[in-house]
């Protein structure tokens, strides 16, 4: 178990850490995800002992590791560009741990053959790290940081370096690895959907703090923040009022939910709408935000309409085929945007889940995977 | 300093020594640095200066002195520029070019560097001398070329031949073809492309082994020993001119004499500080 | 086809290639190759007995012993301290650094014959230094460890030179993993550093070596010069051409010659390998 408490780190007056604390399980994998400079490396960094923070502790299995030099953690460390020894061989790198901690000439030798067995590379142990594709030196970076038996795992950006088809096949594997050997580990990244695809647990970071914590799922569901909500994947932003427990987009009442909601009245707020929650109807309608078709793009059974609403900028929806082709746009369409769901963070930071009730005004929806 | 960094300083972390280890090393390589490169310079102005200012004018302003720094000037006037010349035509030819023996050319071109100074002058009595290959010609017409100024110009030529080649070569490689590739596309003579394109990128580079190259031609002993003949006011160069007055143990006129070429040293030393800077960027503005 | 194509690999748009290069190849050959090949024209004209006898007679030989030798010596010292300059110089920040990183340049901008007289007069007896160490019966100057010093000083910037740049591009991620696999520094610097920058080293060792035994000026001043002791191959040659002994000056420059082109070949096959470590075969 890793236990990270109140950590804070500056840079030169540049704070890249504030007051972070964070529970590492036995065994979890899990990502920290954030753009660049959002200080998840630096994080990384700090539980590796490359970089010192300048307060706050942190805890290995309940003991104080705050001080600890790097090389006494037992903590294996991927480097985002791998930093293999590059006058090494394959072996060599892997046997390099094992060696300057004073292993037997067998023990090594045994451990090197299993470790290029799991990382599939046996057979390459007297290549040299030049001689080898991207992911096989990832691969080989992996293996080397595995051989000191670490008692967590440590990637910086792991998949970065790598081209996208690579990448895919390195992630799943990584998964599996992970599942077979039950290690612990923790991986940065800046890739919502690597870490939504790989992690048990993913950890968003903005500005040197973590705005959330949870499940892949639950972050994705239930974003905390606007900054999460933005940061998952593509969402639209529309401006909204309150009334009498309701949400106000563009004509459209939606029903707020949540403890307090029923108040709410004379707030300005934000409602967050994902593109694949977003319905158009045609002109003329009685509510929702008007907006103009610029383009549109067919991906597998959806299509992706790029609208551009008046005040708004763009706006992102995703319908199905089949009710597409009914609506008979074309480029240059007046449309009218209605959300179905929402998140509406109001200007005071209370925040709410909104919903198109009442049916009369919700639009059929017909063939929607979501209707 | 906060008591988390001083911490951080008095450890060794991943990447640098404990302070103490650092302190000792900086002591151990400055003092090396001190004795061997300080020490030396300390002494030529010490001594220089060692019977007043009045000393050191008079041992300056000496008909043999002025006549061997006029040789000096003269001597660097004639190579410098001939291998100016001659570097750019080198790089022009090797950098924008890709021709078989390339790599081997590049060698040729440095070889001087590795030939003993005295075997540098040796070649030239070997050639020019009177039991040279040309010997007898030059001696029937009259022209003298070993133990005479030519000589010690040629000499020094072979000596300093490298510099501005070996600093152009790399330099015009990384700048690649392309902008004079679109010079000549746009209609530009190969001269005008030169003049207006190559040059002014490489312009730092130039001067660059310009400098060195002074500095050697001015400083040569060794090559321009053997082929002087060390004719006091005729053949002496300011070095030749040191190791005289030195021999004849006038320690003064010695060191003043070097005093001047050791301030030509550090002349030359703070100017390719300088220009290490700017040609940082004529690199950089290619964008590698 | 014009004869320059034959030489032309691939066709460039860019004017100029026979001009600069017959310019190349002709200045070349006046300036270097033809006086250089005189060297070895003139000795193959020796007979071989003669210049065996020339080339291995005992001055000769007490010559090389010095010359091999305190080149050796001196490559050696300038390895380490080398090593060392350039690794406070790049990793180290402290008062005075960037001055001290051009007076490295020093040996190469000072004329020799200004070095030479200013290490003679600080190492002898009655000298800075010198006296300094007189009174324990130590001599310096006018004995072989005067010409080591000398040598020394001359080789410096070789080995600071070539080791910098090696040094400045190691990443630091690869001491950081070598850290986090537990290493401690010492291990770090000499299984990891100290390999990596091994061929830069080993130029650089061979670039001092290389330097410090064709020297003349700055050690004929703190040698002394007497035969068998403290005499240099260079100024051997000096000293037969003084002579009018033209032979064996030649004699003895082709064999240092030779040596100097077997150093050449050893450099440029270190930097060869160098370049194949760090960017694959």
């Amino acid at each position: 178990m890793i236990d990270i408490r109140g950590i804070t780190k500056t840079f030169d007056g540049f704070v890249a850490l504030r007051d972070v604390s964070l529970t590492i399980g036995e065994g979890e994998l899990v990502a920290l995800l954030g753009p660049s400079g959002s200080g998840k490396t630096t994080l990384l960094r700090i539980i590796a002992g490359l970089e010192f923070a300048d307060t706050g502790e942190i805890h290995f299995e309940g003991r104080d590791a705050t001080r600890m030099a790097a090389r006494d953690r037992r903590v294996g460390f991927v480097f985002q560009h791998f930093a293999l020894f590059r006058h090494m061989t394959v072996r060599d790198n892997i046997a390099f741990g094992p060696r300057v901690r004073g292993r037997s000439k067998a023990e090594m030798d045994e451990r090197v053959e299993r470790l290029l067995q799991m990382v599939q590379l046996e057979g390459l142990g007297h290549r040299y790290p030049s001689q080898l594709s991207g992911g096989q030196r990832q691969r080989v970076a992996l293996a080397r940081a595995m051989a000191i038996e670490p008692r967590v795992l440590l990637l910086d950006e792991p998949f970065g370096a790598l081209d996208a088809q690579v990448r895919k096949e390195l992630r799943r594997w990584l998964r599996q690895l992970h599942d077979e050997m039950g290690i612990t580990g923790i991986f940065v990244t800046h890739d919502q959907e690597e870490a939504l695809e790989v992690a048990d647990r993913v950890v968003v970071m903005n500005r040197g703090a973590i705005e959330q914590v949870g499940t892949p799922t639950a972050i994705y569901d239930n974003p905390a923040t606007p900054f999460v909500y933005r940061f998952l994947g593509n969402v639209n932003r529309l401006p909204c009022s309150m009334r009498d427990g309701f949400a106000l987009v563009g004509g459209l009442r939606m029903t707020l939910k949540g403890t307090g909601s029923e108040s709410v009245s004379g707030t300005e707020g934000i409602a967050f709408v994902r593109p694949h929650e977003i319905d158009l109807v045609a002109e003329p309608a009685e509510a929702g935000v008007p907006a103009t078709v610029r383009h549109s793009v067919v991906l597998g059974p959806m299509v992706r309409v790029e609208l551009e609403a008046e005040d708004e900028g763009i706006i992102e929806a995703e319908i199905s085929r089949p009710r597409y082709r009914a609506l008979g746009f074309a480029k240059g369409s007046r449309v009218r945007i209605v959300p179905r769901k929402a998140e509406v963070f109001l200007d005071d930071g209370r925040r709410f889940s909104a919903q198109v009730l009442s049916p009369d005004r919700a639009p059929r929806v017909v063939g929607s995977p979501q209707g | 300093m906060d008591a988390a960094l001083q911490m951080t300083l008095a450890r060794a972390t991943a990447t640098t020594e404990r302070r103490p280890v650092q302190v000792a090393l900086i002591a151990a390589g400055v003092l090396f640095l001190v004795f061997f490169l300080l020490l030396p310079l300390a002494v030529v102005f010490g001594e220089a200066f060692s019977r007043g200012w009045l000393a050191y004018a008079s041992a300056i302003w000496e008909p043999d002195a002025l006549a061997a720094l006029r040789l000096t000037l003269l001597t660097a006037a004639v190579a410098v520029p001939l291998n100016v010349a001659f570097g750019l035509a080198a790089s022009w030819a090797i950098a924008k070019f890709n021709f078989r023996g390339r790599s081997l050319l590049i060698t040729l071109i440095d070889l001087p560097f590795s030939v003993s100074p005295v075997i540098s002058g040796l070649i030239y009595v070997l050639v020019f001398g009177m039991q040279g290959w040309l010997g007898p010609w030059l001696e029937a017409h009259d022209i003298k070329i070993i133990f005479a100024v030519p000589g010690i110009i040629l000499a020094t030529v072979f000596v300093t031949f490298p510099f501005v080649a070996r600093e152009l070569i790399p330099l015009m490689e990384q700048q690649g073809t392309e902008e004079e590739e679109a010079a000549v596309v746009l209609g530009a003579s190969g001269w005008r492309t030169f003049w207006s394109v190559t040059l002014p990128n490489v312009k730092w580079g130039v001067l660059y082994g310009v400098l060195l190259c002074n500095a050697r031609a001015m400083g040569e002993f060794g090559a321009v020993s053997v082929v002087s003949g060390h004719i006091r006011g005729l053949t002496n160069t300011l070095p030749l001119h040191i190791e005289i007055l030195y021999n004849e143990y006038q320690f003064v006129g010695a060191f003043a004499t070097a005093s001047l070429l050791a301030c030509l040293a550090l002349v030359t030393l703070a100017l390719k500080s300088f220009l290490e800077w700017r040609l940082r960027d004529e690199i950089a503005a290619v964008g590698h | 086809m014009r004869p320059r194509a034959i030489l032309l690999r691939r066709r460039s748009v860019l004017p100029g290639f026979g001009l600069t290069f017959g310019v190349t190849i002709l200045y070349l050959s006046l300036i270097v190759l033809v006086p250089l090949s005189a060297v070895f024209v003139k000795t193959s004209g020796m007979e071989w007995q003669r210049f065996v006898a020339a080339v291995t007679d005992d001055r000769v030989m007490a010559a090389y012993r010095l010359s091999f030798g305190g080149s050796l010596i001196a490559a050696a010292v300038d390895g380490v301290f080398g090593l060392l300059v350039a690794w406070i110089l790049v990793r180290y920040r402290f008062p005075g650094r960037r001055l001290l990183d051009a007076m490295v340049d020093l040996p190469f901008a000072l004329p020799t014959a200004v070095a030479g007289i200013a290490l003679s007069a600080i190492y002898a007896p009655n000298g800075w230094v010198g006296q300094l160490v007189a009174p324990f019966g130590i001599k310096l100057a006018f004995t072989p460890v005067g010409v080591v010093i000398a040598m020394i000083f001359i080789g410096l910037p070789f080995v600071v030179r070539t080791v910098e740049p090696v040094l400045l591009d190691i990443e630091k991620e690869v001491e950081e993993a070598a850290s986090s696999l537990g290493a401690d520094r010492l291990q770090t610097f000499r299984l990891v550093l100290l390999p990596t920058i091994m061929p830069a080293l080993l130029a650089g060792f061979a670039m001092a070596f290389a330097r410090a035994l064709g020297e003349y000026g700055s050690i004929i001043f703190i040698a002394g010069n007497i035969p068998g002791v403290s005499e240099i191959v260079p100024l051997l040659i000096v000293v037969k051409l003084e002579q009018y002994d033209y032979l064996g000056a030649t004699a003895i420059a082709a064999v240092m010659l030779g040596a100097s082109f077997v150093m050449l070949l050893a450099i440029n096959l270190l930097q060869r390998w160098r370049r194949a470590r760090l960017f694959g075969d």
